[in-house]
């Protein structure tokens, strides 16, 4: 009889203290918008400064080509990559740039941003993608 | 009895840890949804700021504010010319709620029917309302009772010979200050003084072909201490300053086009005049 108690007991605790496991682990906290409004933050503020200092116009009708956008690019925070495309209004791409190093971004949460452009009497919109850099090792 | 003491003491102290930990889970979704939840009006905000620069871009004016705790003043730089800016706002209405739009995955509406007239109305610190008639060439700054200014530095450039100055009729005991820098084929003169706001007061250069610039500064449409810059047969670069008094601080600050947008993504429904 003391055995049959003492099993029942057992049971009786594993039982509770699977069902705190469970709850426990549900209750896992999963940090996730920080990242997602730097992302976006930067994403947006780095369309502001290319816009403002003209690199945009420049990369569009200047000399400097896609060189222009790219230096500020370059300067953003390097975990995060920004790839960059100014479309017109056909929706073709007309220039593009890309953080060095940020080709691969398979599998990972990336970050979008538009914005409209006018230049010229033409209409652009200029669209971003940003995720964090793939941690090498 | 010893073992059940141990057990309940077990479970309370398991269930207190659970408790806690459902708080600090709480906590964090609280969080967390005090990050997100305005981010969609917040972007939403800076898209429709970015729209304001763009079609400010397309039909100007160039605006600046300067503002102190005692002071305020505004400063516009435009043109006076029979241009209408009609086709140029019907291009960037279509813009806005077709390829925008659809790269925002949003949905935008514009009601630029005030400004396909050939008017270009903005108001300036919510109260001051400043018109550039395109199709009349000419521009007015005032406010519904009066604007209060002290004074304005008023400058205008024609591409023309001057054959007459009509100078404004000052007075000493006068309010409001007036100053005129004007410049064309003869060069750079500049006259000053002072004048009731609610007079109406008048300065005039004349050109040849009876093309002329006319400039009012005191009474304009029934309010004082405004302004009226106007060219006949002719256009101008034109740029002006107004010092005028502090602001109520519930005043909104900047400049709104008489033109609105709705645009809605989702839940987030804004529907405002265009401005920053």
């Amino acid at each position: 009889m003391k055995a049959f108690v003492i099993t029942l007991d057992a049971i009786m605790a594993l039982s509770f203290f699977l069902i705190v496991m469970v709850v426990l682990s549900s209750q896992t906290y999963q940090p996730r918008s920080p990242g997602n409004i730097y992302l976006k933050q930067l994403s947006l503020d780095t369309i502001t400064v290319l816009e403002k200092t003209g690199r945009i116009h420049g990369a569009l009708y200047g000399n400097e080509t896609s060189n222009a956008m790219q230096d500020v690019i370059e300067a953003t925070p390097e975990m995060a990559c920004i790839d960059i495309g100014v479309y017109n209004s056909s929706d073709d791409l007309i220039v593009s740039a890309l953080r060095s190093d940020c080709t691969d971004n398979e599998g990972l949460d990336l970050q979008t941003a538009t914005r409209p452009m006018v230049f010229r009497g033409q209409y652009y919109i200029i669209r971003t993608e940003s995720w964090f850099k793939k941690q090498s090792g | 009895m010893r073992g059940f003491v141990i057990t309940m003491m077990s479970m309370s102290l398991i269930l207190i840890l659970m408790a806690l930990s459902m708080s600090l889970r709480s906590n964090h979704d609280a969080t967390e949804r005090v990050l997100m939840e305005p981010l969609p009006l917040i972007y939403a905000a800076f898209l429709l700021d970015d729209t304001a620069y763009e079609f400010n871009s397309i039909i100007g004016p160039e605006i600046a504010f300067n503002e102190t705790n005692e002071s305020l003043s505004i400063s516009v730089k435009d043109t006076l010319h029979a241009y209408n800016h009609s086709s140029d706002i019907s291009a960037y209405s279509a813009f806005l709620g077709s390829e925008l739009a659809l790269s925002t995955e949003s949905n935008i509406t514009t009601n630029f029917t005030n400004m396909t007239g050939g008017t270009v109305r903005v108001f300036l610190d919510e109260d001051y309302e400043y018109v550039n008639d395109h199709t009349n060439s000419e521009i007015t700054f005032t406010k519904d009772g009066g604007t209060g200014a002290d004074s304005y530095d008023i400058s205008f450039a024609v591409y023309s010979l001057r054959q007459n100055v009509t100078h404004m009729a000052f007075n000493e005991s006068g309010t409001l200050n007036v100053t005129i820098h004007y410049t064309d084929l003869n060069g750079t003169d500049t006259e000053e003084g002072s004048v009731f706001p609610n007079d109406y007061n008048v300065f005039e250069v004349q050109y040849p072909n009876g093309t002329r610039f006319v400039v009012n500064a005191g009474l304009v449409g029934g309010n004082p201490a405004s302004m009226r810059l106007k060219t006949y047969g002719t256009w101008a670069e034109v740029s002006w300053t107004a010092d005028l008094p502090p602001l109520n601080e519930t005043i909104k600050r900047g400049y709104e086009y008489d033109a609105s947008i709705d645009y809605s993504q989702g839940p987030v429904k804004v529907s405002r005049r265009i401005g920053k």
